[in-house]
């Protein structure tokens, strides 16, 4: 990945209505060109939508990644 | 009319193949593979206005069995060689692109049927390749350095080609006042100039300049020798090696029809 790229998810539907899938990732420097790069690398169906996600603005709700409110040995 | 289309075509011909070329080679994997994208979609718009120039003036110009010189293309001149670096790719796909599109524009409302029903679907998209080469440019004059200055130096060349394309002011005005384009060309090259210079921090490192309210190119283009067959001033033509390429002339023995 170059210099000031990030990773955009990218999630699209067929019939509008459907929830939207995951369908792959891209690199791109910002917004604005990730969404052109979208519409041309999965262009394999004629998609209703499509939306392009920063990975970084995807937080995950498991559990397993929210702090602990304490651990066993004392520590934060 | 015919001069129009045949120029619109031969220059989407050409910005095809210099998309497609750059499908390999490009800054970034998600570049190449818009560029090639891009690359179909031009020759797709090509096709299009091939098949109305066939239809409606019994003129062939597709390229396996178009045998004109390279004097004889109506392609805007920032197209006739190898692009030599991705600076070029980004020029023509912000000026000679946009400036296609702004043509074809003109022609969205006419009664000219063949030609106005094909315009939306070539426009919509035509969205991309200018959202690509806006972020290119953003790209570029951020960077710094050589790169902005070879993508400044590229959009210099390519304004001027694309500012020869659209004539000397009045050329089209029967075309207007008839009604068959909304837009004369004076005014679409007016517009790309200001879209063209909202890009870039200072217009004046692109050769462009404010005269009154409206953006111009700096130094003043002489329309004499104006070619309003061809819709250029430069006399050339694109190189015969890219022709050959087009036309596929090394694989004639295989052609099936």
């Amino acid at each position: 990945m170059a210099r000031g790229e990030q990773v955009f998810e990218v999630f699209c539907r067929i019939v509008p209505g459907d929830p939207m899938s995951h369908i792959g990732t891209l690199n791109a420097p910002d917004i604005e060109l990730a969404r052109v790069y979208a519409w041309k690398i999965y262009d394999e169906e004629d998609w209703a939508d499509m939306w392009v996600v920063p990975r970084t603005a995807i937080v995950s709700a498991h559990p397993a990644h929210l702090p602990r409110p304490a651990s066993p040995d004392g520590g934060p | 009319m015919k001069g129009t289309i045949v120029a619109l075509s031969d220059s989407k011909l050409l910005l095809g193949y210099h998309y497609g070329e750059w499908t390999f080679g490009p800054p970034a994997i998600e570049a190449g593979i818009a560029a090639c994208s891009m690359a179909q979609e031009e020759f797709g718009h090509a096709r299009l206005l091939n098949g109305i120039l066939k239809r409606e003036f019994d003129l062939e110009v597709d390229p396996l069995n178009d045998t004109r010189p390279p004097a004889a293309f109506a392609s805007i001149a920032f197209l006739d060689r190898p692009f030599s670096s991705w600076a070029d790719v980004v020029a023509a796909n912000s000026v000679v692109d946009y400036a296609l599109s702004l043509e074809l524009s003109a022609f969205e409302r006419s009664p000219f049927e063949p030609l106005a029903k094909v315009v939306d679907k070539m426009l919509m998209e035509e969205r991309f390749h200018f959202a690509h080469a806006e972020g290119w440019v953003r790209l570029m004059e951020d960077r710094g350095g050589a790169p902005r200055e070879a993508t400044r130096a590229s959009v210099t060349r390519a304004l001027r080609d694309a500012a020869a394309f659209f004539g000397h002011p009045g050329h089209d005005a029967a075309l207007v006042e008839a009604g068959v384009k909304s837009s004369p060309d004076d005014s679409l090259r007016d517009r790309l100039f200001a879209r063209i210079a909202g890009l870039f921090e200072d217009p004046v490192t692109i050769g462009l300049r404010k005269t009154g309210a409206a953006w111009g190119v700096a130094e003043p283009v002489d329309w004499e020798g104006w070619d309003g067959a061809r819709h250029r001033l430069d006399p050339g033509g694109p190189e015969q090696a890219i022709l050959d390429e087009l036309r596929g002339t090394k694989n004639v023995a295989f052609k099936t029809a």
